[in-house]
């Protein structure tokens, strides 16, 4: 197909690359209906947001509707940069998908991990009854109708009863990001009692002059079933010319358990959408958000805690470090529903602004229609605490030193909670990078470990950022 | 309980008499183009003061309802009466005022003739006589303490300089409506260095109505000066007026201490949206005091802008809400000044279904350095039926701003419920007590008549709400 921009995406654009993809007609209808909805809602559905709207730079003119086909990006050398044998990964590099070596012992339990266009194909019944009444719906959001419209690529996870996996699934994407754009959609079925980790990573290629706005979209859909435990982690460290729209949900049925943790570190505009639901009974959630901007980025991010059912608990933070140019708004909103008596609910919002340009807004929200329920939530604006500094100083490192070592401090609460080690790794290298104004993909590769000074090797258990809170005791 | 009062008062043994109250005009319900003429005609206004009230009801008439807030849909802007004389005012009767607060007034133990007041009977020229005297003594520290209509009249110049200058009529629909068919409200003028040691309440004035629909109050601080004002009562106002839509300006100039009390208790089926907005300039202070009772519908979001270094700003707002209403409240802060300071409090409490907003912002502008800041909101729900909804925004816009904001939403513990009846005391009154000592940071910065009788009221909303 020749190169289509995203503006000039219509229904029988749509249509088309559904035909060429073999779909079911039901995908093509559900396409085209959100792709109406898509032109239809505004950027901001709720009005208390509608003044923080802005898409500026979101350019879909110049945007091409798909990669480049083949790759650019070199596969082999990628693969063997990222290939780790503690992750079940999934490659997704520009146009190709690499799919998992998944061992014989899980298959044979039923573990399903595939790219999600294959998923469809084998079992189109069972995925049109998911999409009528999907986590996320293109009714929705704006950026969440059109990720159902497009969305190409993506992976689809499912996990039978009752059983637990260390080893975590793991998505690697890795796009040469010249103007084009990613549109992926992953669904993650968590059986009762299943137990097992998702790990998300997001890179760009090195960039070159000319290039131009790219997009990535990506909408990730987690279903837990009776005491199912999830853990989802994602790094984004796209190239500086990528728009991101990434929208997360959780649907949490009785005793069961999500927690999410995310880097947002690359990206030109960033939007996060992440609601946690516990409909049934029992359920919790657990989201910790950390933002770094610099340059002249921007990071528009919304957690959401909704509260159905009763008993539940849902805890979430976002912090973000802002330096040079860059500007961040974090929202919030805890809603707990009259059913949902006796819950629990927390949100924080810690914004650090460290440049004169720099911006931070927060507006962490409440709604609350029962009595029977303890909710909390703060927002914090602060500098680096000079008493940090002088302490760090006094015990020999350099002044820049030690801001750095603070501000990888800031993040660890996320960055522990990454279930690779070596990812782990990497992510403080590309804080610590990112401190130093270095933010292109080869330096990240190349760059010598912070964590070989600092850090110790072994794992250590993440540490409770809630229960240990004074508004906990 | 309250005996039947007649509303005989024989005005002419004060020996005063209002000159103005021999016009009487009628008007239609409804809003247009020559009832703004007609309010200015009749009030004998200046040409400017006219093309003011024209050019906001043009605004008015295009600006759309807020998308936000409470639920606007009931509100009718056609049914409503714009303007009534103040003979027209005193047409009403004790009769007339409902037994319910008729019996409220007896409970709080209000007198006579401040309960005629509050009724909306027209007793407030007793007050005058018995203010007299302060009112002397403020004259000669060159207090000017009057209506906001009179003072148009006698300082015109003085008035024109700052009338609407911190809040334009094009800042919301209310106050462009505000602007339009104000009438009434308080205007007072500090001089430099003056500091006025008892609080002045509207009460003191004399004249007109006091609790207009649209009252319009300007208060200027000048340098050093000092001064407190109380709005408004703890007793519930009763008024057939649905709509309630005032503009308070505030210009605390350098040094100057200003402190704005509001206890706002309409009945239940009065829309109360207000727009409330102070300019703190060098090293001066400006508090908003803000209690929300009464009202079908309140929002009110009191702010202050920080516009010299060293200003501080602190708001302390209070919201209960009960079966049928909504507080949408809250209060904003803009920091535009270096090393500003402010604080924002809120409590709110919900019982029987009634609903608690706190809608805030806290901006931080560019090259506000060192600006300090703290919000703290903390909502009480009584019952599985009420609803309590937070939204704070927090815009900062500087790297050295320290800025925080808290909020929790719980209900009264068993424990210390079980420890206070533990102590003797009735389901009853320890849920009183409880919610009295969450309201306390509020009640604590009242004068001593106004925090009795908020308790007691407070005593009273809880009262039945056991079982």
């Amino acid at each position: 197909m020749s190169e289509l921009t995203l503006a000039e995406a219509s229904e029988q654009v749509i249509a088309k690359l559904s035909q060429a993809r073999k779909e079911p007609d039901w995908l093509r209808t559900f396409r085209t209906k959100s792709l109406k909805l898509f032109r239809e809602l505004p950027a901001e559905l709720s009005n208390l947001y509608t003044k923080y709207a802005d898409l500026t730079g979101v350019d879909f003119e110049s945007t091409s509707l798909e990669l480049p086909e083949p790759p650019r990006a070199d596969i082999d050398s990628v693969v063997s940069k990222f290939k780790t044998d503690r992750a079940i990964t999934i490659y997704q590099i520009d146009s190709k998908t690499l799919p998992p070596e998944i061992p014989e012992a899980l298959l044979k339990e039923g573990v399903v991990f595939t790219d999600i266009g294959t998923a469809i194909s084998r079992d189109p019944e069972y995925f049109k009854r998911y999409f009528l009444e999907k986590a996320i719906l293109p009714e929705d959001d704006k950026f969440a109708a059109l990720n159902n419209a497009l969305f190409m690529s993506g992976f689809f996870l499912h996990v039978p009863k009752g059983i637990e996996i260390t080893t975590p699934f793991r998505m690697v994407t890795v796009l040469s990001s010249e103007g084009n754009s990613l549109f992926t959609q992953n669904l993650i079925m968590a059986e009762p009692r299943s137990k097992f980790t998702v790990l998300e990573e997001l890179y760009s290629t090195k960039l070159t002059q000319q290039s131009k706005r790219s997009t990535y979209s990506a909408l990730s859909e987690v279903y837990l079933h009776e005491g199912a435990e999830v853990t989802y982690a994602s790094i984004n460290n796209l190239a500086s010319n990528v728009n991101i729209f990434s929208n997360k949900k959780s649907i949490g049925k009785r005793d069961s358990k999500i927690v999410w943790s995310s880097a947002l570190l690359g990206g030109a505009y960033t939007r996060s959408r992440l609601e946690s639901v516990m409909k049934e009974e029992g359920a919790s959630s657990e989201n910790v958000e950390v933002v770094f901007g610099a340059g002249t980025q921007r990071f528009d991010t919304a957690s959401n805690i909704t509260h159905i059912g009763q008993n539940t608990s849902g805890h979430a933070v976002s912090k973000g470090v802002v330096k040079e140019k860059a500007r961040a708004v974090f929202k919030g909103m805890i809603r707990i529903e009259k059913e949902a008596k006796n819950s629990r609910a927390y949100l924080a919002e810690h914004g650090m602004i460290l440049g004169k340009d720099a911006r931070a807004d927060a507006i962490p929200g409440l709604e609350i229609e029962t009595n029977d329920v303890k909710a909390t939530h703060s927002a914090s604006v602060a500098q680096i605490n000079d008493e940090d500094v002088f302490y760090l100083m006094s015990r020999g490192l350099a002044e820049d030193d030690a801001k750095k070592l603070i501000i990888v401090g800031f993040f660890e609460p996320v960055v522990e909670r990454i279930p690779v080690p070596e990812v782990a790794k990497r992510i403080r290298r590309i804080i610590d990078l990112k401190w130093s104004g270095v933010y292109d993909f080869e330096s990240y590769l190349k760059a010598r470990p912070l964590e070989d000074e600092y850090y110790e090797e072994e794992a250590h258990k993440p540490r409770d950022l809630f229960e240990g809170h004074y508004k906990y005791r | 309980m309250a005996t039947k009062q007649t509303l005989d008062i024989d005005y002419t043994k004060y020996n005063f008499r209002d000159a103005d109250t021999s016009y009487e005009y009628k008007f239609d319900k409804g809003l247009t183009r020559e009832v703004v003429e007609h309010i200015s005609r009749i009030k004998k206004e200046p040409d400017w003061m006219l093309q003011f009230r024209l050019r906001s009801y043009e605004h008015f008439t295009k600006r759309p309802l807020p998308a936000w807030g409470g639920n606007l849909n009931t509100l009718k802007f056609d049914d409503m009466l714009y303007y009534a004389s103040p003979t027209e005012k005193k047409s009403r009767s004790w009769d007339d005022v409902p037994e319910y607060i008729k019996q409220t007034f007896d409970k709080l133990g209000i007198p006579e003739a401040e309960k005629k007041f509050l009724g909306g009977v027209g007793a407030q020229y007793e007050s005058e006589v018995v203010y007299h005297s302060l009112r002397d003594d403020l004259a000669k520290k060159g207090v000017i303490f009057t209506d906001t209509d009179t003072a148009l009249r006698e300082y015109p110049e003085l008035f024109k300089k700052y009338f609407s200058t911190v809040i334009p009529p094009e800042d919301n629909k209310f106050a462009a409506l505000n602007s339009a068919v104000w009438s009434g409200g308080s205007f007072i003028y500090i001089p430099e260095g003056v500091s006025v040691d008892v609080p002045l309440q509207a009460y003191f004035r004399i004249n007109i109505q006091n609790m207009g629909q649209f009252e319009r109050t300007l208060i200027i601080a000048d340098k050093n000066s000092r001064i407190h004002y109380i709005e408004g009562c703890t007793a519930p106002i009763y008024s057939t007026d649905s709509l309630h839509s005032a503009v308070v300006e505030i210009i605390a100039k350098p040094g100057a201490h200003v402190r704005y009390t509001t206890i706002q208790n309409w009945s239940n089926d009065v829309y109360n949206l207000v727009t409330k907005r102070a300019y703190a300039y060098a090293n001066a202070t400006v508090e908003w005091v803000d209690g929300n009772l009464g009202s079908k519908l309140t929002m009110k979001y009191p702010s202050i802008y920080l516009l010299g270094q060293g200003a501080k700003g602190e708001i302390l707002s209070v919201a209960f809400a009960g079966k049928g209403q909504h507080q949408d409240a809250g209060g904003k802060v803009v920091h535009l000044a270096p090393y500003t300071t402010s604080r924002i409090t809120s409590k709110s409490v919900s019982k029987d279904g009634g609903r608690t907003t706190y809608r805030g912002l806290l901006h931080v502008a560019k090259g506000a350095k060192g600006v300090k800041s703290s919000v703290r909101c903390d909502a009480l729900l009584l019952d599985e039926y009420s609803r309590t909804d937070t939204y704070p925004y927090n815009e900062i816009n500087e790297d050295d701003a320290t800025t925080s904001h808290e909020a929790t939403v719980g209900k009264i513990g068993e424990d210390q419920l079980f420890y206070l009846m533990s102590r003797g005391l009735s389901e009853q009154d320890a849920l009183s007590m409880i919610v009295m000592g969450f309201m306390e940071p509020f009640i604590k910065e009242l004068p001593m008549e106004y925090a009795i009788e908020l308790n007691r009221l407070i005593q009273l909303e809880m009262a039945g709400s056991v079982g």
